[in-house]
């Protein structure tokens, strides 16, 4: 963490002098003085949140803003972001605080300062104990496919590059090559949990431009104190399109490509069951479960085909924000209908959900975070 | 030799010249001369049997100190003791039938020999001794004297306002801080206590790492010509340290001083504490021990002028800089052990650390990450003097044990103040494991824990701008510098007229050296490898020197041998043996009333071992530029030609004027090297002269006070003005656009100050003077001394707005005049038992605001609204992009339309600007402000 310079300059000398030393000279020359300290510096009041209402739109960096997640104790939301402004468009990692504002803190790749490659952190996991993990690429600048991915676990401090968890790609046990992870999170303190996907080059429509395209593979548990970092893919999770960790790490919640039901896996025993199925809303995704309500995002502008060359694709620029009470209710309709939704995420007090959006009138693909307060 | 006959002016009229040449070419063919030393001193003088007819007393003993030494008259009446350490000595001359007279309080001074006649009463029953007044010793009319001394005691650095033996000695004449009579920095020696010290790793860039507290002080002198043969390693001054002895019975005296009291604008954050004790331990050892703590939270305070940009946080306190704190501590401790009647052992143990936060303007709002840097430094000095009773040979044996330790980077703890700047923790160095492990291997991958800075997002204007953060720029540099020396000096007496010298020393070096630039990036094209040396040079020197004096005629001839053997860690290349003899001789006399002095010397020295090794900046993203070390570098010499006449005009006052010529040669400068244009390698390649008169004017402590004046007048040219400027530099014809490369040419050095005025005025007022309140009489006996300096401003040179080409010629342009005025008033005081003082020591009274620097592109000391404007439009043009309010670099008072963007020329550009002129603003183009000491001594 970064030492300010009110913390040094706060250490320093007169009440240390009175405090410790406690010669009588020193006490008869200091007597009813106050002494000049050296002028303090870098601390620019934060912003508060810009604005009021709900939703309420948090970043309006008009790079990606993307893979929101709550901090465990809900003191902020962590997220990356595109630096749009710099010609590499590298993305970071940054942390906003929980209403919104001024970002708390901020984690680049500090690898190249000359911008000779686009260097991208994202996929922020909060952890357990300061613990994070995320999917760190480089690329050359302009170029769509990555030259090295690798999923990382580490700490928030700039000086901490991490330790690879995995490198990326790889194929997994069945079959399926995973070239980056989506959905990263955390089962307890030594295990991770994402959904293994291949990033191909491609477009989500007939004339859309060039883009990658991410599309879901697996679901994969990943030791951490297992030395040889085996992905181990979980049964019946091909094509999963995301994927979230029960509160107790004993269960996995999960979608999968061009399917409208969320599934709960217990990951002892191995049984599955359907704990909510969306049908008449579309495909569903980006599931997340606090307790007994459930988001996800269904609908909107998903596609979901089989290519002869590719097998199972689904390309995802957003779709309407659900919440669903497990225990009572329909699914409910949140945020506005000028956006798409994507990877929403509930507050651990459940008052808040923090989600991307794309405007759908402008058809744009670059998302921004809300923030909606729950009723 | 074949310059002697230029160096004695014309002869006066009359004969008296040519009789007094012939004898001193006479002794000087026999051999037969006085003795000069520069760490000790003599007393000489005649013995003579009271009566009209004043019969000189040949057998005649004569002792110092007790039984310490002892010498017999000639049959002339002639003695000279020779090798006197400096300070107060008890000087008696007894004789058989006559009555004995003795002085206790007589002043021998480094260098000097002082005048002490005796006239004896015929006492055939033996009587008890008497004190007789001696005759006035004048070290001004001396004509043994020939050396330009400018001498400060430990009681008169109480008296001045300064804290340190260097800030006295850059009083003198011909001082521009530590560069004298034009010389660059490095091209003194010090001699401390007969034996020469010198950081011979750095000493051009770099402090010696030892620091002789003032109380160990009896006497500093900076000598700047015609030094003895005895002493090499330096070229324009030595500076002369000698140590006291302890006193023969317990005292000594604490010091506390501070400016804290003071508050807002006066208050730096300043302690100094002295510890001081001296006295007799058991079988006749004398200890002196000396203790000198020193914290500054702004060890290196600046004038500079408040920003007007309420924004800034420097606008509302503009006195002390953060992150830019320094403490000091130096301990000495001096054992005294006579080991016989005619053998003394002295025994110096010296140790000085300091460490420094550096405040690097860039890191302003990242105080985090600026620099920090620790040297420490050693000295075992021990001295075993021996007097063979016989033919009356002194034989002073020296060894020293000298080291420096420096390391500079980035530090991986901020210090917790304990007391004032004091932390009582070493500040670590990140990777200085590596460095002093000179890991080169290891260094070619980015350093552990550096990470590349990237533009703070902390400053008030916000925009990527300027200033940096997140980490430091990844400088590492460490070197450590030892030497073990010793030196034997033999002096053979040859009569009371004169003395001869012979001696030698040699010295066993190890440099050892790391240095990494650009830490947080691979060894690659544009990041120059680490570069590392270890290796042990060693030097030798013997000499000759003879003194030879005819009443008031004395001749000074010496002749110096050295011989330096540097580096020889290249593989298959055998370290180079550099050789040259230094010839010195000097003559003086007395004409009409007046002390003339005429010297001709070579001085060399060897060149900072730095030279030898290669050195790599941080600037070759851009260039890839390198400068390559030289390992057969050869000695830098220097021949001064020197003039004096010396005259006092009243018995109180007296005149000195020294003019002097000193032709520089073999100066180390960069030269091209291959075709990249920005490489070069070191080499003796830089020539020059300094021309110089100085005039001193004294006043000496009579009726309650003193004064002192001395101006100097130089000229310092040469080739390159330092090491790292490119010999042959280049520049751009301003009309027509050609590149020249200009002839042999000299440029002002870059201590040529033309013009210096320092005087000084100290007063004590009598006891019993002044206003009465409440019975106590608060100015009697206050003491007082005011110092004013004026000098004219030093050279630079001009530099285009892209900072890559000279306008002109190098140091073409000047700095400003400067000036201060300070002053030191103390009280005496008695508290019980204890004597004491207070005192109130102000530096720059006025609180003149001098300009010690300007920028090279605008001659000023900040920007200028185009250049302004310039630096802002290119930020502005580098980063364009629209601030999005969540950004840390968001700034709602500059989102003028409130959409939650700062976008836009017209909202981005004021933030550059305001940002720019937070750059550019020139804090260390100004020197220090005004500070107080306010201080209390008990001396017991």
């Amino acid at each position: 963490m970064r030492v300010t310079a009110v913390d040094h300059s706060e250490s320093k000398p007169e009440m240390h002098a009175m405090r410790r030393s406690g010669g009588w000279l020193v006490a008869f020359l200091l007597a009813s003085c106050t002494h000049s300290e050296p002028f303090g510096s870098g601390n620019i009041p934060a912003n508060g949140p810009p604005g009021t209402g709900s939703p309420l739109r948090l970043t309006l960096n008009p790079g990606q803003n993307r893979d929101p997640a709550w901090l465990r104790d809900q003191s902020g939301i962590q997220y990356s972001f595109q630096q749009a402004a710099d010609p590499d468009l590298d993305y970071c990692l940054g942390v906003l605080p929980p209403a919104g504002g001024t970002r708390l803190a901020e984690k680049c790749y500090p690898g190249d300062p000359s911008g000779q490659s686009t260097d991208a952190l994202t996929n922020p996991a909060p952890g357990p104990g300061g613990r994070l993990a995320w999917v760190e690429a480089h690329s050359p600048v302009g170029s769509l496919s990555p030259i090295t991915r690798t999923i990382r676990t580490g700490s928030l401090a700039v000086t901490d590059s991490g330790q690879v968890a995995i490198t990326l790609p790889y194929v997994a046990s069945s079959g399926q090559l995973h070239g980056t992870a989506i959905d990263l999170a955390w089962i307890g303190s030594d295990t991770l949990v994402y959904v293994g996907a291949e990033a191909l080059i491609g477009s989500v429509c007939n004339g859309c431009k060039k883009d990658t395209l991410v599309t879901g593979r697996d679901i994969v548990l990943l030791d951490l104190k297992d030395p040889t970092h085996t992905p181990n893919v979980v049964p019946g999770t091909t094509s999963a399109s995301s994927v979230w960790p029960s509160a107790d790490g004993t269960a996995i919640y999960y979608t999968l490509g061009g399917d409208t039901k969320v599934y709960r896996r217990s990951l002892a025993l191995g049984a599955v069951s359907v704990v909510a199925d969306l049908d008449t809303l579309g495909i569903t995704r980006d599931v997340s479960v606090q307790d007994s309500v459930l988001l996800a995002v269904a609908g909107g502008l998903v596609s979901y085909n089989v290519n002869p060359v590719f097998d199972r694709l689904q390309g995802d620029s957003g779709g309407v924000l659900i919440r669903l009470d497990l225990r009572a209710g329909g699914p409910v309709a949140l945020g506005d209908t000028f956006h798409y939704y994507r990877r929403p995420r509930l507050s651990p007090d459940r008052r808040f959900v923090v989600t991307e959006g794309t405007d759908r009138k402008t058809g744009l693909q670059i998302a921004t975070l809300w923030l909606i307060t729950l009723p | 030799m074949t310059s002697l006959p230029m160096m004695i002016p014309p002869p006066p009229v009359g004969t008296a010249f040519a009789k007094r040449l012939s004898c001193l070419l006479l002794l000087t063919a026999l051999g037969v001369a006085p003795l000069r030393a520069q760490s000790t001193g003599a007393v000489a003088g005649v013995v003579r049997e009271a009566g009209g007819q004043g019969v000189p007393l040949g057998g005649a003993r004569v002792t110092v100190d007790g039984n310490r030494q002892i010498v017999t008259t000639d049959g002339r009446g002639l003695y000279r003791i020779r090798e006197l350490a400096p300070g107060w000595h008890s000087v008696t001359a007894a004789a058989i039938g006559h009555r004995p007279q003795g002085r206790d309080s007589v002043l021998v001074r480094a260098g000097q020999t002082t005048a002490l006649d005796f006239v004896l009463q015929t006492d055939p029953v033996g009587l008890e001794p008497i004190e007789v007044i001696a005759e006035r010793v004048d070290s001004v009319l001396d004509p043994l004297a020939v050396q330009d001394q400018q001498r400060f005691t430990s009681e008169d650095l109480r008296r001045l306002p300064v804290s340190s033996v260097d800030e006295a000695i850059a009083l003198s004449a011909g001082a521009v801080g530590e560069s004298y009579r034009g010389g660059q920095l490095g091209q003194q020696a010090f001699i401390l206590d007969g034996l020469g010290l010198k950081n011979q790793l750095d000493a051009s860039s770099g402090s010696l790492g030892l620091r002789l507290p003032p109380d160990m002080l009896a006497e500093a002198s900076l000598i700047t010509n015609g030094f003895s043969a005895r002493y090499g390693q330096a070229m324009s001054a030595l500076v002369n340290l000698s140590t006291r002895d302890g006193a023969d019975r317990w005292g000594g005296r604490v010091v506390y001083e501070t400016d804290r009291p003071l508050g807002n604008g006066a208050d730096y954050g300043l302690d100094r504490a002295i510890f001081h004790a001296e006295g007799p331990l058991v079988a006749g050892i004398r200890f002196i021990g000396v203790a000198d703590f020193s914290g500054k939270l702004d060890a290196d305070p600046v004038n500079a002028p408040a920003p007007s940009d309420p924004r800034d946080p420097r606008h509302a306190e503009p006195w002390m800089l953060p992150h830019n704190s320094g403490e000091q501590a130096d301990l000495a401790a001096k054992f005294t052990v006579p080991l016989g009647s005619r053998q003394t052992l002295r025994i110096l143990g010296l140790h000085s650390a300091e460490q420094r936060l550096l405040y690097d303007p860039a890191y302003k709002y990242d105080q985090a990450f600026m620099p920090a840097q620790r040297t420490s430094g050693n000295l075992l000095n021990a001295q075993l003097q021996q007097t063979f009773p016989g033919p009356n040979i002194t034989a002073d044996l020296h060894f020293g044990y000298f080291t420096r330790d420096f390391i500079r980077g980035t530090p991986t703890n901020l210090p917790d103040y304990r007391f004032g700047a004091f932390t009582g923790e070493k500040i670590n160095i990140q990777d200085e494991d590596l460095a002093r492990r000179q890991d080169t291997t290891a260094a070619r991958n980015p350093l552990p824990g550096f990470i590349p800075p990237d533009l703070s997002d902390r400053t008030p204007w916000g925009v990527p701008a300027f200033f940096l953060g997140q980490a430091s720029r990844g400088d590492l540099a460490w070197n450590h510098f030892r030497e073990a020396r010793t030196k034997l000096d033999l002096t053979f007496p040859a009569g009371s007229g004169g003395d001869f010298y012979f001696g030698g020393e040699y010295s066993a070096q190890r440099v050892q050296t790391f240095q990494r630039t650009l830490g947080y990036l691979p060894v690659g094209d544009t990041v120059p490898a680490a570069s590392a040396a270890n290796f042990t040079p060693s030097a030798g020197a013997i000499y000759a020197e003879a003194q030879g004096r005819a009443r008031d005629l004395a001749l000074t001839v010496g002749l110096r041998y050295d011989q330096f053997s540097g580096r020889n860690d290249l593989p298959g290349q055998a370290a180079k043996t550099q050789r040259a003899l230094s010839p010195r001789i000097a003559v003086s006399t007395v004409l009409k009333g007046a002390t003339f002095v005429a010297s001709y010397g070579k001085f060399r020295q060897a060149p900072d071992y730095q030279y030898l090794v290669d050195a790599a900046f941080d600037d070759t993203t851009r260039t890839g530029r390198f400068r390559q070390g030289n390992p057969d570098l050869g000695y830098e010499e220097s021949t001064q030609y020197e003039f004096s006449l010396r005259v006092r005009p009243t018995p109180e006052t007296s005149i000195r004027a020294n003019l002097y010529i000193r032709r520089l040669d073999g100066l180390i400068a960069s030269v091209p090297l291959g075709a990249n244009p920005d490489s070069s390698i070191f080499g003796n390649v830089d020539a020059g002269s300094v021309k110089g008169v100085e005039l001193i004017l004294e006043r000496e402590f009579t009726r309650g006070w003193a004064a002192r004046v001395s101006y100097t007048l130089q000229q310092a040219t040469a080739n390159s003005s330092n090491a790292f400027v490119i010999q042959g530099v280049a520049h751009i014809d301003p009309v027509t656009g050609d590149t020249i490369r200009p002839a042999k040419v000299e440029f002002p050095l870059d201590f040529d100050q033309r013009h210096t005025l320092t005087a000084i005025v100290t007063g004590t007022a009598p006891t019993a003077w002044g206003p009465s309140l409440f019975g106590v009489r608060p100015l009697a006996g206050l003491e007082g001394t005011a110092i004013l300096k004026v000098a004219s401003g030093l050279p630079y040179s001009r530099m285009t707005t892209f900072g890559d080409t000279i306008i002109g010629l190098p140091n073409d342009n000047r700095l400003p005049w400067t000036s201060s005025l300070d002053v030191l008033l103390r009280r005496p005081i008695k508290l019980g038992g204890f004597g004491g003082s207070l005192y109130c020591d102000i530096r720059n009274l006025l609180n003149r605001r001098n300009i010690v620097s300007v920028r090279r592109d605008t001659g000023m000391p900040g920007v200028d609204s185009t250049t302004l404007q310039n630096l802002a439009l290119a930020a502005y043009n580098a980063n364009p992009g629209p601030i999005p309010y969540e950004s840390p670099r968001y700034r709602s008072w500059a989102d003028l339309d409130h959409n939650g963007f700062i976008e836009g020329q017209a909202e981005l550009m004021p933030l550059y600007l305001a940002a720019a002129r937070d750059a550019s603003q020139p804090l260390f183009d100004y020197g220090a402000p005004r500070q107080f000491r306010l201080g209390v001594e008990f001396s017991f």
